[in-house]
């Protein structure tokens, strides 16, 4: 019993960084996301076929090949860029969690775009329209009355983004940033007891995938709520 | 009462605590063709359910050209049995998405009655070019009308050679000006002689095609007779009630052809 | 140092590094196939069963896609040797395959349940009614009529896991496999750890590719099925 919760306690302390991880791969994801997005739907010329083959890639590619290409490729690159250049520029300084944000986050900007899309685009037009009507800039329509819709509608979308986020940022452990999957593995290396380890870890993550879960639903049946009485 | 080919007895059904059907007797004779009239909600529709066991009733007994099952303690062979001697047309057709039309028609006599493919095929073939489908054979269900969709429907149903053909208010998803075309098949189905039970709104319809008319309300039998007596000269005020609503309203098609 | 990445050493280790391609689908396949399997049966008890097995099934499902599949190799991996020596089974000498594809397919079949539920759901009941009032036993109805409906409506969201599954299968290497990954790395190392870039943006192309060719695929069975029900002409 006293193993047990020694080595909860252990894993659940270095939850904030599985919990940071997940926060900053999707408002980054998002940001990339709404861009992309807005592309798509505009079809704007060229940059939408870049876009495309941006989110093609990026979707077929496993999340763990971003994070190597990220945590291995980017310092390769700045280093042959800095011998090439002569320009003191050193990545030894970057805490590894930055290269698995960067993986995760473009990860999730793939499904954002989808959800982001699909959400935006469930909008009927005399919404838009009726913001041109009273005079508003297409900015404005977006920031006033679309995206808030829009946003209630992606919910489930992303709430199911947002616990996948979670559940990939495990995979930060494989470039050694100290999360719970690399927490766990610290503790069963060290005492041998892998079973009983992962069986902890593999509950934790259950509880925070079902508490998220339940607040997301939450937050979904506030708004909707908000939305019949008005 | 000689040769009866449908039996229902006291047939029961409740939904919940709503008591849909109050113990149905009726009986048809072969090569009758009984239509059941009534308001929505007096329960026909459940009746015919009931039959082909789509619905199981609570309590009675259903007889098919002699086979007898009680609906309380209907085996699962008993019910495909009783299906087997007896086959729908559906309100909304129900045509098997994935299947062409001659798939369609053939897929009973392929499964059900296990007859050679070839022999089917002709069978199939036949039977659509009875009901005007010859063309159709092989388009799927979403690329045809609604009157298209319910003929092959009917045409799936007379190919089962059944003891009785249930029709379950077959034209009243049809938009008005394909009702006449499915009228027209049912009628031309009728003189072959098949025992009928139809359900249906169209009462003049139901002048010209049926032997004889029930009337059901509230989950009972009102009363019935011969379309000539009971259309012109109702004994019950509840049907004459019925009768003068709906002759009020002229919601009926004219089946004169 | 002339370039930031090194064509020449990308042309040399691709032939290396495809070497490893049979061994990843091998994996996809027999992940897809315990997943298939598992992922019935969970439907079956979801839509079908008494309310205990809806629990099972349910918790189970929820447990599969609230932890993270790296977490579930590693509960398989580790913990099932140890669970199996209580029935005195010993499994050290088993290939890590089995252990990745049973892993793999227990997470799955997660995932496939749902989607094959919510095809079966998508199929509209009357389909059954009328299945049944020509004579059909349930089991006809289901083979003849039902399933090949479900099919339709299933093969997008089937789609979408097996490439999940191919990219979830990155991690075999991580219990010491040698696919797509596991192999880059031994290039990799073989090359003293100078040239990670390039192996693992050849892994990258591979895995894009065969994405490519799992949704074509799809693609046509899809155009198949629709054909077959007369959406497409």
């Amino acid at each position: 019993m006293q193993f047990f919760v020694d080595n909860l306690l252990a894993i659940i302390s270095v939850a904030p960084v599985t919990i940071l991880l997940a926060v900053t791969a999707m408002v980054i994801g998002a940001t990339i996301g709404l861009g992309c997005a807005i592309i798509q739907i505009y079809k704007l010329p060229f940059i939408n076929r870049l876009v495309s083959l941006y989110l093609a890639v990026i979707r077929g590619t496993p999340v763990l090949i971003l994070m190597f290409l990220a945590y291995y490729g980017i310092p390769q690159i700045l280093f042959s860029l800095a011998q090439s250049t002569s320009l003191n520029i050193s990545v030894n300084a970057v805490p590894p969690i930055f290269f698995a944000i960067i993986a995760l986050s473009l990860d999730r900007s793939v499904y954002l775009t989808q959800a982001i899309r699909s959400a935006i685009q469930s909008i009927p037009n005399g919404q838009l329209e009726a913001c041109y009507s009273v005079g508003m800039t297409t900015f404005q329509a977006y920031k006033r009355v679309i995206i808030p819709q829009a946003l209630v509608i992606a919910i489930p979308n992303v709430s199911n983004l947002f616990l996948g986020a979670v559940k990939e940022s495990s995979l930060a452990s494989i470039v050694s940033v100290v999360e719970m999957m690399n927490m766990s593995n610290i503790q069963a290396v060290n005492s041998y007891r892998y079973t009983e380890i992962f069986i902890i870890v593999s509950l934790l993550y259950w509880g925070i995938c079902l508490g998220f879960e339940f607040i997301f639903s939450a937050i979904e049946r506030r708004l909707m709520k908000g939305k019949m009485t008005v | 009462m000689s040769n009866p080919m449908l039996q229902l007895r006291d047939i029961h059904k409740a939904f919940g605590t709503q008591h849909v059907l109050k113990g149905i007797n009726l009986t048809v004779e072969k090569g009758e063709v009984v239509v059941i009239l009534g308001p929505s909600g007096s329960g026909k529709t459940t009746l015919l359910r009931t039959v082909n066991f789509l619905e199981k009733a609570d309590r009675g007994s259903i007889t098919a050209n002699q086979f007898t099952v009680e609906c309380l303690d209907a085996k699962k062979q008993d019910v495909l049995m009783l299906r087997r001697k007896t086959a729908m047309v559906f309100q909304n057709y129900n045509l098997f998405a994935n299947k062409t039309i001659l798939e369609n028609v053939m897929e009973g006599l392929i499964i059900v009655k296990k007859i050679k493919k070839k022999i089917a095929e002709k069978k199939g073939l036949e039977v659509l070019d009875k009901v005007g489908l010859a063309d159709k054979a092989n388009a799927y269900p979403n690329q045809l009308s609604g009157g298209q969709q319910q003929r092959a429907g009917i045409a799936r149903a007379i190919l089962l050679n059944p003891d009785v053909i249930l029709f379950d208010e077959p034209t009243s998803a049809l938009d008005p000006e394909l009702v006449g075309e499915v009228l027209t098949t049912i009628k031309k189905i009728a003189q072959t002689g098949v025992t009928m039970v139809v359900v249906t709104h169209e009462v003049s319809f139901a002048k010209e095609v049926a032997n004889r008319i029930v009337f059901m309300a509230d989950g009972n039998i009102v009363e019935q007779g011969p379309p000539e007596k009971l259309l012109v000269n109702p004994e019950k005020e509840r049907t004459k009630q019925f009768l003068s609503r709906i002759t009020s309203e002229k919601g009926s098609t004219d089946f004169s052809n | 140092m002339d370039q930031i990445i090194d064509l020449t050493f990308m042309g040399s280790a691709f032939p290396r590094i495809i070497e490893a391609i049979p061994t990843t689908l091998v994996l996809l396949c027999l992940s897809m196939l315990l997943g298939l399997v598992l992922g019935f049966i969970l439907t079956v008890m979801k839509v079908k069963g008494n309310k205990a097995m809806v629990l099972l099934a349910s918790t189970y499902i929820s447990f599969m896609r609230g932890t993270p599949p790296i977490v579930q190799l590693f509960l398989i991996y580790y913990g099932s040797p140890n669970l199996l020596s209580y029935f005195g089974m010993n499994v050290d000498r088993w290939d890590k395959m089995i252990f990745a594809f049973i892993a793999f397919g227990l997470g799955n079949a997660a995932y496939l349940s749902e989607a094959m539920r919510s095809a079966y759901l998508s199929v509209p009941s009357l389909q059954l009614e009328a299945a049944q009032s020509v004579g059909m036993t349930d089991i006809q109805a289901f083979r003849r009529i039902i399933l090949p409906q479900t099919l339709v409506v299933a093969v997008p969201n089937l789609t979408n896991s097996t490439v999940i599954v191919l990219k979830n299968t990155s991690l075999a290497f991580t219990i010491g496999m040698v696919d797509l990954v596991g192999q880059a790395r031994m290039v990799s190392s073989a090359a003293f750890g100078a040239k990670n870039l390039e192996v693992y943006l050849i892994a990258a192309l591979v895995y894009f590719v065969l994405c490519i060719f799992i949704e074509q695929f799809s693609q046509f069975l899809e155009n198949y099925f629709k054909r077959k029900m007369g959406q497409l002409r």
